[in-house]
């Protein structure tokens, strides 16, 4: 969680070789050059629409269908998959997204990552 | 004449294939032993002939080839067993073919056979956490690349599903696939809607199957007493994996799109010299995606390429003749050496009711989980 209390932080290996972001942090080496020696840092959980779709099926145990996915750049050249809550904006290439902790479907004490548009947070 | 990696010169001369089904109570063996004596018998070659062989498979369990292979006779030959996801079967035949190319084998036996298993991946158990749950269904990543392909170019969803169309009706005409049945373009529409554009009837069936093929060096044309009328020339084998992508330059493109360049490279030919090509279209956007990378038609013109009936058959470049992993089926380690055999059936005058005419050069590409991708280049000389 953020400093904010509401949005999420995501958290990147820094290479202290090449000083390139590897995804996730526990990543066992950069994804550029190998260097194992990664240090974890936190960034605002953030990003920009490339591409949009709605996934129908199959069913998921842990989320209610359908579901919105995004493809995200979530830091400089780094592309993620990720749930997506569009809150009725037009998923437009180019939008911007905030990482939120929405309750999962079976244990609201347990929360899945989604993003949103910026405004929606 | 190019030659397979500058060595021996390799040939196809057997094939044979155990129809693609739906989940069976058959034992792989009795798959997989249906398609490796049908390879035999159709070059002639006995059993105690084969050197080594190379076993395509993901799902049976460990040492799958012995388990077949002993009710062939036990003659010792060298057994090895290849599991690269949907290119495990393109891995085995690659296998082989520099089995073959590089002198230690002269009569090499590939044979891919699966059951249907759990689909496990070790992307699953990497002890990592992705952002999201759907990173283990395909299909998201592919509807993903579908929404951006159509807004880029402008290509109305319905493209996507002709794809269905035309590979389901190619395999209706393929006594080897495991759906028989033509669509309309309303059925492949109005089938189950799985993720974004893609409908259930534009996705790949789950199911098993065997599929075989014998190559040989010209000592083992010579051994076997063949004219290599039949046979078929392997020209060039690439096998290359997944580099970091961009934003803009998606690695499930750029992977397929670098190792095609490479095995035309190297078989010395180029993108409009192909008379036929066999691919990974587990998902209907796919094979647009690839026809254009794969340099076969312009960027943002695979959909009028298609609709312009030029992947047909018949047409100048047909493409999944077979009925491709849509309709001919994708048992996973058969798969990539069904291919195999679809383009030597095909060059050799014998895909009966699906005849490409002409059929000189061809590639054979697959995928494995977009992180693998191999491409055979077929000529017949």
């Amino acid at each position: 969680m953020s400093e904010d209390g509401k949005t999420l932080d995501l958290l990147f290996g820094k290479c202290a070789a090449c000083g390139g972001l590897s995804f996730p942090a526990n990543a066992y080496g950069c994804a550029t050059c190998g260097e194992p020696d990664l240090e974890t840092i936190a960034v605002p959980g953030c990003g920009k629409l490339l591409a949009f779709t709605t996934l129908y099926a199959p069913p998921l145990p842990s989320i209610e269908l359908p579901q919105g996915v995004g493809e995200i750049e979530i830091a400089d050249g780094i592309v993620e998959e990720a749930m997506v809550d569009a809150h009725g904006v037009e998923m437009t290439p180019g939008l911007e997204l905030i990482a939120m902790p929405k309750p999962t479907k079976d244990d609201p004490e347990k929360f899945d990552l989604v993003f949103v548009p910026e405004g929606a947070a | 004449m190019s030659t397979l990696k500058g060595k021996r010169p390799v040939y196809v001369v057997g094939i044979g294939i155990d129809p693609y089904s739906f989940p069976t109570e058959r034992p792989f063996v009795e798959l997989g032993l249906s398609a490796v004596r049908t390879a035999l018998a159709d070059c002639g070659a006995q059993w105690p002939q084969v050197e080594s062989a190379y076993v395509g498979t993901s799902s049976i369990g460990m040492a799958v080839g012995r388990v077949m292979f002993r009710h062939l006779g036990s003659t010792g030959l060298a057994v090895t067993q290849v599991e690269n996801a949907s290119a495990s079967g393109s891995s085995a035949f690659r296998m082989a073919c520099l089995d073959v190319a590089s002198g230690v084998s002269d009569i090499c036996l590939a044979v891919g056979v699966d059951k249907t298993g759990d689909g496990k991946r070790a992307a699953s158990k990497d002890g990592l956490e992705g952002l999201s749950p759907t990173r283990a269904i395909p299909a998201v990543r592919f509807a993903l690349l579908a929404d951006r392909y159509c807004k880029t170019y402008g290509v109305d969803p319905v493209v996507l599903a002709q794809v269905a169309v035309k590979n389901h009706g190619n395999a209706a005409k393929n006594p080897f696939a495991q759906f028989r049945k033509e669509r309309t373009i309303e059925s492949v529409m109005g089938s189950t809607r799985i993720v974004g554009d893609i409908t259930q009837q534009q996705c790949c069936p789950r199911g098993e199957g065997a599929a075989a093929a014998i190559v040989v060096s010209e000592e083992g044309l010579k051994r076997l007493g063949l004219s290599g009328d039949r046979a078929v020339r392997v020209a060039a084998s690439v096998s290359t994996s997944e580099t970091v992508g961009t934003p803009t330059k998606p690695s499930m493109i750029e992977i397929v799109r670098h190792s095609t360049e490479a095995v035309l490279a190297e078989a010395g030919v180029t993108p409009k010299d192909l008379d036929m090509i066999e691919l990974h279209d587990a998902f209907s956007i796919e094979e647009l995606l690839y026809t254009e990378c794969m340099g076969i038609c312009g960027e943002g013109q695979a959909g009028d390429y298609l609709m312009s009936g030029a992947t047909q058959i018949g047409g100048e470049c047909a493409v999944n003749a077979s009925g491709g992993l849509i309709g001919m089926g994708h048992p996973i380690g058969p798969t990539g050496l069904g291919q195999v055999c679809e383009i030597t059936r095909q060059m050799r005058g014998e895909a009966e009711g699906r005849q490409h005419p002409n059929t000189k050069t061809a590639l054979a590409h697959m995928v494995g989980l977009g992180t693998i991708a191999v491409g055979h280049v077929l000529v017949k000389d």
